[in-house]
């Protein structure tokens, strides 16, 4: 009679594992895109909470925008907002839940974006991203001033072709991101800010500069790598606690380092660097 | 029709999670409706002439020189030569935007494409890949539905679109909705009953004397075990942090840190479940001891009796809110019910936890003697424990 009882108690518990039904989603997937209406500088927000975040240039020519979003609409909506007035639009998918965005890999491994902007308008990129991996290609664009939000995220920037404008800014937060940004000359910015929190980032400065900038580079707990250049002139202004700062093709004047062309470049990158804790390594590019 | 307050599977999982919780509801906020953000804002159009959109069936071509207000076609393409000016929605069918063709609002399909071959879409451009999804953009909600009731009249079906309005709420779902979530309610509340059975035959099978004094405990005190129960609620997480302090404190206490601090909470569920179950085989017990014309002497043992109290406190309620849930209309008696169920089991709880901390976990009797003892005879299978032979059945 044991035996039974103890079979019965363990066929009810392979029964309840597997009749516990699995959390009710139900995917779709919105295609969306707009033509430009002779937008004179768009304001683009992108709000991505988690997921694959692709953002490209759009594919055709005379669009504003074009954006397939896959997601579960029991949790998330897509957002296509336009205000022709001020010229902004906003992408992206929100939660519906109130207190945000629950991380569950199981349900945000599906969740995708891909978003593609018209490359011809100049544009105010606005990107908050939360955690997911993400892979954003900004060359090619005209972009006007770029501010890039990411949470815990693996996030991949690439400015593969030169911007069709020469940007005022390019801003990049990171929180606790594997962050790797190259390309950041054919970015055309005359300001490149970087702030990270902690994790592991990339930054590579390699591209088609064509004028001097000024970036500054703050780091909480973390390494960062920087990629530079050898035919522009680098200076470092560093300021760092418990950072180690690979000094290799540097000379050292006063409290900064340069490069030897430093003198002689008609192109020169400033940097300033400030990090808490971590390492500072620099690997020069051709 | 508004389906606001239509109990989901958040209600049943949120009952059990709390359940299982019991006293110590140790999380934040326990119903946490989902509450869209604001609406996106229509993009601007030029008003369309006329109100309702006019609705067509089949191929359709809005020539060159034509010009129209909002336009719904349903199971055909439309080809616009001429000038649309409002939204467009297509079902089952593409768009064709010929040389010069204008659409001065949104543009919609479902179930097919956008071609341009050379006119204007001035608002949003969008596809979608089923119907039952037809619209989440305030800008074509009212349009969507209308090609959503045309589709349903022309096939002969309800319409199955789910529109979302400006507060996100659903409308428009089809009365199989309440169905579906009651089953699926109903396949949970199941699972539910499936594991609280299994660790109840668990707990029997190894550690009836335990639970057995427990129960006792819980029927001869109950008021005991209800205020221990509460109290020991309110003071859970100032003990858990007392703990840490004091082994943090102790220096000699920080490696039981790593022990101590994944096994409080553990421990506490545990004595929760266990708290849970010796309340329901009280239940059980005393039910069995009222019926005695019904439970005869093959019944009397604390696997019918767990089982009994378990179905009477817990399951046997919540499969008749799920039923009310498929009924839809009166899913609002089903989520009273719920709410009720979740008292009793939250009151059931706190109280075995006070039995468990009364009896130092079912190893000391001091507050399980009740005067009289059980009227039932014991059972000559299940109770052959010479030392807990008359106290119990």
């Amino acid at each position: 009679m044991r035996k039974q009882i103890l079979m019965a108690g363990a066929l009810a518990t392979a029964a309840l594992l597997a009749a516990v039904p699995a959390h009710a989603q139900s995917w779709r997937t919105v295609n969306s895109a707009r033509q430009s209406s002779g937008e004179e500088t768009l304001h683009l927000n992108v709000e991505y909470g988690a997921g694959r975040l692709n953002i490209a240039p759009a594919k055709k020519n005379g669009l504003l925008y074009e954006a397939q979003f896959r997601y579960d609409e029991e949790r998330f909506r897509p957002v296509t907002e336009y205000r022709k007035e001020s010229e902004t639009l906003t992408l992206g998918v929100r939660s519906l839940d109130k207190n945000g965005i629950r991380l569950d890999r199981s349900r945000t491994e599906q969740a995708r974006a891909d978003i593609g902007i018209g490359a011809a308008i100049p544009t105010r990129l606005d990107l908050q991203f939360g955690a997911g991996e993400a892979a954003i290609e900004l060359g090619g664009l005209s972009l006007k001033d770029v501010k890039l939000s990411t949470g815990a995220s693996e996030t991949r920037v690439r400015f593969g072709a030169p911007n069709r404008l020469v940007a005022e800014r390019v801003k990049i937060e990171a929180g606790a991101a594997d962050l790797r940004v190259e390309g950041l000359g054919n970015a055309r910015a005359e300001k490149i800010e970087f702030s990270g929190g902690v994790g592991s980032t990339v930054l590579d400065f390699g591209g088609q500069w064509t004028h001097s900038a000024l970036a500054s580079v703050q780091m909480g707990i973390g390494s960062v790598t920087l990629r530079l250049p050898q035919n522009i002139g680098v200076r470092v202004d560093k300021n760092s606690f418990l950072t180690s700062f690979d000094s290799n093709g540097f000379i050292k004047r006063g409290s900064s380092y340069y490069t030897a062309n430093w003198d002689d470049a008609q192109i020169r990158l400033t940097l300033d660097i400030n990090a808490a804790l971590g390492s500072i390594d620099v690997e020069w590019i051709r | 029709m508004l389906n606001k307050g239509i109990p989901t599977m958040a209600h049943t999982r949120l009952l059990i999670a709390a359940l299982f919780a019991g006293a110590f509801a140790l999380s934040g906020p326990l119903s946490a409706q989902p509450t869209p953000p604001a609406p996106p804002e229509a993009p601007s159009a030029p008003p369309a002439p006329g109100g309702k959109a006019a609705t067509i069936t089949g191929d359709h071509t809005v020539e060159k020189g034509e010009t129209t207000g909002d336009l719904v076609v349903a199971g055909g393409d439309l080809i616009v030569r001429g000038q649309v000016r409002g939204d467009v929605v297509v079902v089952g069918g593409d768009l064709v935007l010929e040389d010069g063709g204008e659409v001065r609002g949104n543009a919609l399909v479902s179930s097919g494409e956008i071609l341009d071959h050379g006119g204007r879409i001035y608002g949003e451009m969008r596809t979608v890949d089923d119907l039952a999804h037809l619209a989440a953009d305030n800008a074509l909600s009212s349009i969507a539905a209308q090609a959503d009731a045309e589709v349903a009249r022309h096939t002969k079906h309800a319409p199955r679109a789910r529109v979302v309005n400006q507060t996100g709420e659903k409308h428009g779902s089809s009365w199989f909705g309440p169905i579906r979530r009651g089953f699926a309610e109903l396949a949970f509340t199941l699972a539910f009953a499936l594991v609280l059975g299994g660790l109840g035959s668990v707990l029997v099978f190894y550690g009836r004397p335990y639970l057995d004094t427990v129960s006792d405990t819980l029927r001869a005190s109950p008021a005991r075990a209800g205020l221990v129960g509460l109290a020991a609620g309110f003071l859970v997480i100032p003990a858990f942090v007392v703990l840490i302090v004091a082994l943090t404190v102790s220096i000699i206490g920080i490696p039981l840190l790593l022990v101590a601090v994944p096994l409080y909470p553990v421990a506490v569920a545990v004595a929760c479940i266990f708290g849970l179950l010796a309340a329901a085989h009280a239940l059980g017990e005393r039910t069995a001891e009222q019926r005695e014309e019904i439970f005869d002497l093959r019944r009397r043992n604390a696997y019918t009796y767990l089982f009994t109290g378990l179905a009477a406190l817990i399951i046997v309620p919540l499969l008749i809110a799920n039923l009310l849930t498929m009924t839809g209309f009166l899913n609002w008696v089903g989520v009273v019910v719920k709410v009720l169920v979740m008292a009793v089991a939250f009151a059931a709880t706190t109280a075995g936890l006070g039995a468990v901390i009364l009896s130092r976990a079912g190893t000391r009797r001091t507050f399980a003697t009740r005067t009289g003892g059980t009227p039932l005879d014991p059972d000559p299978f299940f109770d052959h424990d010479s030392d807990l032979r008359g106290t119990h059945a």
